[in-house]
Order: C-alpha cells, then sequence, then structure tokens
C-alpha cells in the first residue's frame, strides 16, 4: 500500500506542485516498470510515464478516494500503454493472432515468431513478453511482476476478475507451447 | 476432478494462490497421485511463471521528474469547475431577474408540452402508426424490393400493438 496521506492528495489536486512531487517519487518507480513491461521499450515507458503524470496532476481534483491512489495509477497506467502498442501495432500492420499461433502450432508459431524483432539490448522477460497480446501482457504483468490479486488486477483495468483469470491462463499456455518449442528462449525440457 | 481442471487451476488460481483451501488440497491430492499433472506443473512454473518474478525492476530516469514538470508548467492547472451544488448556490446567491424570468417561461411552455402530449398521446400515437404504415407500403410500392410477407406482418403488428 502507497504510504500517502490523503492531505498530500489533496495539496497535490489544488496545485501545490510539491506535494505532488512527494506522490511521484512514491509511485513512479512501479509507473515506469509496467509502462516498461506493457510496452517493452524503455523510451516509450519514459514517455507513456510523463503522459500519467500529467494526466494525474490535472485529474486529482476529480479523485474521489473510492479506489486507492495506486489503483487509480496502475489504471491510468495501463491505458495510456496499451492503447500505446495498439497504435504502434496497427502502424506496423502487426495482424499475427497468437491464439490462432496456438490453434495450428507447426505453422502458426513460427509466424508468431517471425514477426516479434529482436534488438540486442533485448532483456529476457521483454522477449518472453512480446509474444502476448496486449491485453494478455497487462495482465500477466500485473499479477507476475507486480505481485497483484486478480481482485486488484480486475478493478485497475475495470474488467471482469474472470476475464483476468482467462488472460492469465491464456498467456501462461503461450509461454509454455512457445518455450517447448524453442521459439522464444527459456527452459527446454 | 479430472486432469484438464486441475491443469486450468495450475495455469491460474493455483499457481497464484487464488484458490480456497478446500480447491488446494484437492489439487495437491491430485498432484500426489498424477505424474503427467506433476510434469504439467513443473514446465508452467518454468516456462510461465519463474521467469517473470525474476524481472529486473528498473528506476524511473533521473530526467523524468523535469520532462513532468516541463509539460505541467507549459498547460497551466486550470480552476476545478464548480460542481452542481456549487452552481445552484451561486445562481441563488447573484439574482438575475431575465434569466429567472426566462427559466420560469421556459419551464412553464415544457409543462405545457407535457401535457398536451399526455392528454393526446393516444391520438398522436396513432396517427405516427399510419404515417408509419404509408411509408412502409409507399416504399414496397414504388421501390425495386422484394417483400417478405412475414417481415411485413410483424411490423405492422408491432406498430398496432
Amino acid at each position: 500500500m502507497l504510504d500517502i496521506a490523503r492531505a498530500t492528495i489533496e495539496q497535490a489536486a489544488r496545485g501545490d506542485i510539491g506535494a505532488f512531487e512527494e506522490i511521484y517519487r512514491k509511485t513512479s518507480g512501479f509507473v515506469y516498470n509496467v509502462a516498461w513491461r506493457v510496452t517493452g521499450n524503455r523510451e516509450d515507458a519514459e514517455e507513456i510515464a510523463q503522459n500519467v503524470f500529467v494526466t494525474v496532476y490535472r485529474k486529482l481534483a476529480g479523485f474521489r478516494f473510492e479506489a486507492s491512489l495506486k489503483t487509480w495509477l496502475y489504471r491510468i497506467t495501463v491505458n495510456l500503454a496499451l492503447n500505446h502498442v495498439k497504435k504502434v501495432s496497427r502502424a506496423r500492420n502487426v495482424t499475427v493472432s497468437y491464439d490462432d499461433a496456438l490453434a495450428h502450432p507447426e505453422t502458426g508459431l513460427e509466424a508468431a515468431a517471425a514477426s516479434v524483432q529482436e534488438p540486442a539490448d533485448r532483456d529476457r522477460v521483454e522477449r518472453i513478453l512480446e509474444v502476448l497480446n496486449p491485453d494478455q501482457r497487462a495482465c500477466i504483468v500485473l499479477r507476475s511482476i507486480e505481485g497483484m490479486s486478480y481482485q486488484e488486477i480486475a478493478q485497475a483495468l475495470n474488467i471482469n476478475i474472470n476475464t483476468v483469470r482467462s488472460r492469465i491462463k491464456r498467456a501462461r499456455t503461450t509461454l509454455s507451447a512457445l518455450q517447448r518449442k524453442g521459439i522464444i528462449e527459456g527452459v527446454t525440457s | 476432478m479430472k486432469c484438464r481442471q486441475i491443469q486450468d487451476l495450475i495455469l491460474t488460481d493455483y499457481t497464484d494462490n487464488e484458490a480456497p483451501e478446500a480447491v488446494r488440497r484437492q489439487v495437491e491430492e491430485h498432484l500426489a497421485a498424477c505424474s503427467a499433472c506433476r510434469q504439467f506443473q513443473a514446465a508452467v512454473r518454468a516456462r510461465a511463471v519463474e521467469p517473470l518474478q525474476e524481472a529486473e525492476r528498473a528506476q524511473a530516469p533521473a530526467r523524468l521528474w523535469s520532462r513532468v514538470t516541463s509539460a505541467i508548467y507549459a498547460q497551466p492547472l486550470e480552476p476545478a469547475p464548480a460542481g452542481v451544488l456549487e452552481r445552484i448556490k451561486n445562481l441563488v446567491a447573484a439574482p438575475r431577474p431575465a434569466l429567472a424570468l426566462s427559466t420560469v417561461a421556459v419551464l412553464l411552455v415544457f409543462g405545457a408540452v407535457l401535457g398536451r402530449l399526455y392528454f393526446t398521446g393516444s391520438v398522436q400515437r396513432h396517427q405516427l402508426a399510419e404515417a408509419a404504415v404509408e411509408e412502409q407500403i409507399d416504399y414496397f410500392a414504388y421501390g425495386n424490393v422484394t417483400i417478405e410477407t412475414d417481415i411485413l406482418d410483424i411490423g405492422l403488428e408491432e406498430i398496432f400493438s
């Protein structure tokens, strides 16, 4: 849980930049990491994190304390990151369906992997996450990297808890299948 | 539970500690007796769970805060819009005769229209239905279309119900 006093949030909402900086210091780490893991790119993550905090600063006056500040921040971050990923995907015209790939493993998985760019400086987690569709990726990042419960993820993404469960199941099925075939780096046993 | 259900739980609730205690026990009993599901569990852990749990966590770049403040100062915060209660209070606190009179006039006209609709509603609905039927007949008569009588019948019934 974030250790941010309600008074600090209210001060920041009135435009107090010092109070807003305190919020920033306590939350920028997870905002940046979620943006990085969902987009798979540190430069994009920086731009998204900037947009998240500008959005938060402008909308803080409307924050009603019904959800936690952290949940609200996760929601803004994931929404902006997903919008970015989907926009970039459309621009690249990447149309591989990973669900189709799993349905036709002999041809589909190679097609899916072939669409994945492999810059040299990518870490293993980036390469693993890149094969997932953006919605599944967001759920698996919030669960496996951020350690959120299914209920917290459902609230942050504003989706049904069974949708969270289904996306996590599909994501792990995809990751297991791709690593078994050696298409993405991992345990090959 | 069958292997398929156990494997679904391994992919989700069991691995993520979301399963109730009774379900957890059932999964563990099944795993103790089923080597195929034990292998499945080991593979999922190794390929889809542990690599992500070991993910590096990065610090936000130091320049991010100055980027945020530059963007904020480039477009300063606008005063928050007043809420509904605040707006009503302002209206009462600063009476404006012309506005008040025009509000009363609008309310009177609105009330008159509502009353007319209430008393003449059935007549108007009937007229609307007739107009709709006429439009349909015109459409089918002059348009180059094939009439599907069952669809037409349903339409007429609905209009006259």
